[in-house]
């Protein structure tokens, strides 16, 4: 049969095309089909990196001094292809604060400042999307692995204060067509350093306006000769070592010494002056008197002390160290003694002699200062805090008591008038250093006015240090630099009578306690702080209130505001950890074990954990603070 | 017919269904496993132009249950009726053909340069070339059959039979839709051939179809072009190679396994005419090669069944009507999976049973249904069980 022949013919060479058909899919998608599918790829995937939002750095009211506006989320430009942009930087101090909180640089990574310094935890990590795209250039996401914000810093600075000591700073140097001048406030209870200005300063929003040399933060970075403010140490090493007795008179050689063959005056001679008066009228003559009775190796011993000589450990980044000079070594010489006890050949950077008057006005001791208050994580929750770092105890208290009396006389009858403000009293030591000459020697090379002072009556007693370089219409650090110090401590004389001092302790006039907001609506918590004189500053999506700061129960000056950061609510419990048991733990593994959970800490005492709340098991939300109360082991025990 | 014969007649039994029924059976498993590839292919394009992902499904479900009605309603007819009709069908489907390339582009609109679609107005648009194929194999089978003496001598057998075939295609090429045209050149040939037709007289008439067939690729610059982009491989990808590397794509996805139903990527506007000319490679995107063989295998089977009705159809009539039926399913479904996988270069056309579009699905289940009318009368089908056994 001719049809099935050819039938089952036809339907053989069927099944070989089919075989083959087969084959050919075979080849295509299996074996050759790398290239073709990375073409795919190519033409359907894109890849776009998410910038994470730089955090923002904050003063200590949680004003915000730098934060980053825009960016972060993915625009779709006009060609279909996706950007994140990293979003402007704005600092609101501009010139006033630019030397500590610094800027970035164009690849949004901190150059300078606490921007620098605390870069790591300003940057976030960068997140990922993955987006296919569909031929007609519409995309969709398929892939996300979001950004995770930078953390914030609180600052220490008070930005009113700092932009007050900025003004009185500028118009001084510019007043006195001085080369530069630096400002600081301390607290020398904490260490928390409150305003730190410099004149020339810049405007980190456009750098390119303002020479390079202007970024220096000049109040950590340059040295100075302090001139007579250092005198202070010579006396404190005297009354501490009790080695003038009360009531003695000090020769003044009638403004005259011969020293290794050079000749030291003073401005207004005196035979001789009863000891204390010796600082009042800032006889260098009688200084260096004083300064024999101590000898070399105590007052070297003082003038480290008071931490001459070595960095602060201010965290801030640049710090100078300072020269001083040991009895014993190679430069010191038959002058040094003299040169040292009225602040010469010796150098120090301005938060060196704030720290240094700190140590008189605290009681005789010497602290860290420090700029950066607390470290907070992205959602405001607090990683970490600044304690007080106490150094050493330099004198006495008593020796610290009557040293501030004396300096109070500086101020009030001395050389210091400048300084003094009506109704205040006001301690404080004058300096005016002749500069070394770049070709050698002290002529012709200008002059240092310095003023270190705090308020002692004041708790805590803010010290002020002023240091201005090269000043062309006068020179003495009273007429100099002493208004400058007047000016800022008018400000917070003026502020304390208002409203009582920031910190005091046990000062409750016109203080409130921050309500617990924690889960309300943001327009019920907003209402709320606006009923007992708070503000509010929102961060966040709308929705309720998933942390504040401060926390409930800190007590704040009216007018101050309270940071909430807004989370939809829903969250919360799909997202909801369970607190550790950190009893018996160090700070250390406590901070590590709520870091994991993202969880903040809150401390309370230092050593190993005795107490925390929320309790052990209880659930709470990601970025919940967990107080936690420390105390140090028995000695026996460890 | 021979060595597979016992295998067939066991599982038909063990299935315990008639031909008929699996022929039905395994066209209705085509069409609703392509219905969701149809899904899968127009969600997003119907989403994005008509605001309804379901806009293309549901219309083909409404389609395909026309072809369900118009395969079953000619199953039920003796097909020796058709024989009578067939001339008459085969002469509205040349005039039809040839009238399309005079009627303006409002009734015959032009797609991707060929003018195949008879748009008239307030009824659906249909795909003439599609009915004359069947229109082709009906009249032909019956011209075989009636001549079937006569078939070995050229003057009398071929020549006129080739005339008949080759003037379709010849309208169908003119109307520039090259796909459709070589599927019935190919068919009216193969049918011939099957009909005992003289090897040299095969062989004269293959070396016209080919020449004819490369003559229309030269001196159309479209089709030239389209044809040097395939020889090129995957040069100008953007050009006249960008269906074709578009479907590459598709298939590598698909790998092994396949991304998965529904899972797609080249769908998303990246291959043209997802659901209709190139469904294939979306078959082969989602459900891989392993996949893709198991769909081609139901076609393989389909053809298969088609050629057991053959055999047992109770005259050459019939089994030219099924050979027929079994050939235009295998050339179509070939050649759309040949143009999928760039064995050929790009040319319309739609995968039987599969893809989106009435008149191809009314066709493959009307010439379907003209099988099962032959199998419903076969010898096999009418006796009795155990003598089917020992024959």
């Amino acid at each position: 049969m001719q049809v099935e022949d050819r039938t089952r013919a036809a339907a053989w060479v069927g099944l070989v095309c089919g075989i083959g058909l087969v084959a050919r899919l075979f080849w295509l998608q299996v074996f050759a089909a790398e290239e073709l599918r990375a073409a795919g790829r190519g033409q359907s995937k894109i890849t776009v990196t998410l910038e994470a939002p730089r955090g923002s750095i904050y003063d200590r009211d949680l004003r915000p001094m730098a934060h980053t506006v825009g960016g972060a989320s993915p625009k779709k430009d006009r060609g279909g292809s996706v950007i994140s942009s990293r979003g402007g930087r704005v600092y609101v101090g501009r010139e006033a604060s630019a030397h500590v909180v610094g800027f970035v640089g164009s690849d949004g990574g901190g150059l300078e400042g606490v921007e620098l310094s605390r870069d790591e935890a300003l940057t976030g990590v960068k997140g990922r999307a993955v987006l296919g795209r569909f031929a007609d250039r519409r995309t969709i996401e398929l892939e996300r692995r979001d950004p995770v914000g930078g953390g914030h810093v609180v600052l220490s600075l008070d930005l009113e204060l700092q932009e007050a000591a900025h003004n009185a700073l500028r118009a001084g140097v510019e007043k006195e067509r001085a080369e530069s001048g630096s400002a600081v406030v301390l607290d020398p209870i904490s260490g928390e350093v409150l305003a730190m200005a410099n004149w020339p300063s810049y405007d980190p929003g456009a750098l390119g306006r303002s020479p390079i040399d202007s970024r220096r933060n000049r109040a950590i970075t340059d040295l100075l000769e302090p001139g007579s403010v250092f005198k202070v140490v010579p006396f404190a090493a005297a009354i501490d070592e009790d080695l003038v007795p009360g009531g003695a008179r000090i020769d003044c050689g009638n403004g005259k010494i011969r020293i290794a063959g050079r000749t030291i005056r003073d401005v207004h001679p005196y035979e001789s002056l009863p000891f204390e008066e010796v600082l009042v009228q800032s006889s260098n003559v009688g200084t260096i008197h004083v300064a024999e009775i101590v000898g070399p190796e105590r007052l070297y011993r003082y003038s480290k002390g008071f931490g001459f000589g070595e960095p602060t450990g201010i965290d801030l980044p640049g710090e100078g160290r300072g020269k001083l000079n040991a009895p014993g070594d190679d430069l010191w010489s038959g002058l040094s003694l003299a040169c040292l006890a009225i602040g010469q050949e010796v150098t120090v950077t301005t938060v060196q002699m704030a720290c240094a008057m700190g140590v008189l006005a605290s009681g005789g001791i010497l602290v860290e200062p420090h700029a950066v208050l607390r470290m907070l994580g992205p959602h405001g929750e607090v990683h970490a805090v600044s304690l007080r770092r106490p150094v050493r105890r330099v004198v006495k208290p008593e020796t610290a008591a009557r040293m501030t009396r004396i300096l109070t006389r500086v101020v009030e009858e001395g050389t210091g008038t400048n300084a003094a403000i009506e109704g205040v009293r006001v301690a404080g030591k004058t300096g005016t250093a002749q500069r070394a000459h770049p070709e050698g020697g002290y002529e012709g090379g200008g002059y240092n006015s310095t003023f270190a002072g705090y308020l002692p009556d004041r708790s805590p007693p803010l010290v002020i240090a002023v240091a201005v370089i090269d000043p062309r219409e006068e020179h003495y650090g009273g007429t100099v630099a002493a208004p400058i110090f007047r000016e800022i401590a008018e400000l917070i004389v003026r502020r304390d009578a208002v409203r009582g001092p920031r910190i005091a302790p046990g000062s409750a006039l016109a203080r409130v306690r921050v309500p617990s907001l924690g889960g309300k609506s943001i327009d019920q918590a907003r209402n709320e702080l606006e009923r007992i004189g708070l503000r509010t500053r929102v961060e966040g999506e709308a929705g309720r209130v998933s942390q504040q700061e401060p926390r409930p129960g800190t007590a704040l000056t009216r007018g101050a505001s309270v940071l909430l950061l807004a989370a939809p609510s829903q969250r919360d419990d799909t997202m909801a950890v369970e607190v550790p048991e950190l009893t018996g733990l160090s700070i250390r593994g406590a901070h590590r074990a709520l870091l994991d959970l993202g969880l903040g800490l809150r401390l309370d005492g230092n050593g190993h954990v005795i107490g925390q709340l929320p309790r052990a098991g209880q659930r709470v939300a990601p970025g919940t603070v967990c107080s936690v109360r420390a105390e140090p082991r028995s000695g026996g025990a460890s | 017919m021979i060595g597979v014969r016992p295998w067939f007649d066991r599982a038909r039994n063990q299935l315990g269904i008639p031909i008929v029924g699996q022929i039905f059976g395994i066209s209705l498993v085509l069409m609703a496993i392509g219905a969701i590839f149809i899904y899968s292919a127009t969600s997003a394009l119907a989403a994005r132009d008509y605001g309804d992902s379901f806009y293309f499904v549901q219309e083909h479900f409404i389609r395909i249950l026309l072809a369900i009605i118009i395969g079953l309603t000619i199953s039920a007819f003796d097909y020796h009726h058709f024989e009578r009709i067939s001339k008459w069908a085969f002469a509205t489907s040349l005039v039809t053909l040839a009238l399309m390339l005079v009627l303006p582009e409002s009734v015959v609109p032009r797609v991707n340069g060929a003018r195949r679609w008879l748009d008239l107005p307030g009824l659906p648009r249909i795909q003439p070339s599609e009915i004359a194929r069947i229109a082709v194999l009906v009249y032909l089978a019956a011209f075989i059959s009636r001549k079937s003496e006569l078939i070995t001598d050229f003057r009398q057998g071929v020549l006129p039979a080739m005339i008949a075939g080759f003037s379709v295609a010849l309208v169908v090429l003119a109307g520039r839709d090259l796909g459709s045209a070589l599927t019935l050149g190919t068919l009216v040939w193969a049918l011939l051939w099957l009909g005992g037709a003289r090897h040299r007289h095969m062989a004269a008439s293959a070396t016209v179809l080919l020449s004819l067939t490369a003559a229309a690729i030269y001196f159309s610059p479209y089709r030239w072009s389209r044809w040097l982009a395939h020889l090129r491989g995957d040069a100008d990808p953007l050009g006249a190679g960008y269906h074709a590397k578009q479907s590459l794509i598709s298939l590598a996805n698909g790998g092994w396994f396949g991304r998965g139903i529904g899972q797609s990527w080249q769908k998303y506007f990246y291959l043209p005419e997802a659901h209709t000319d190139f469904v294939f490679a979306i078959v082969g995107e989602e459900v891989g090669v392993i996949g893709a063989s198991v769909v081609l295998s139901f076609y393989g089977g389909l053809a298969w069944l088609c050629i057991r009705a053959a055999r047992d159809a109770p005259d050459l009539f019939g089994r030219m009507l099924a050979l027929g039926a079994a050939l235009s399913l295998v050339l179509n479904t070939f050649l759309h999976a040949a143009v999928v996988s760039v064995l050929i270069p790009p040319t319309g056309i739609p995968m039987p049973l599969f893809s989106y579009g009435g008149t191809s699905l009314a066709a493959t289940m009307l010439s379907l249904g003209i099988v099962m009318s032959v199998a419903a009368r076969g010898k096999v089908a009418r006796a009795p069980a155990r003598n089917r056994r020992q024959g």
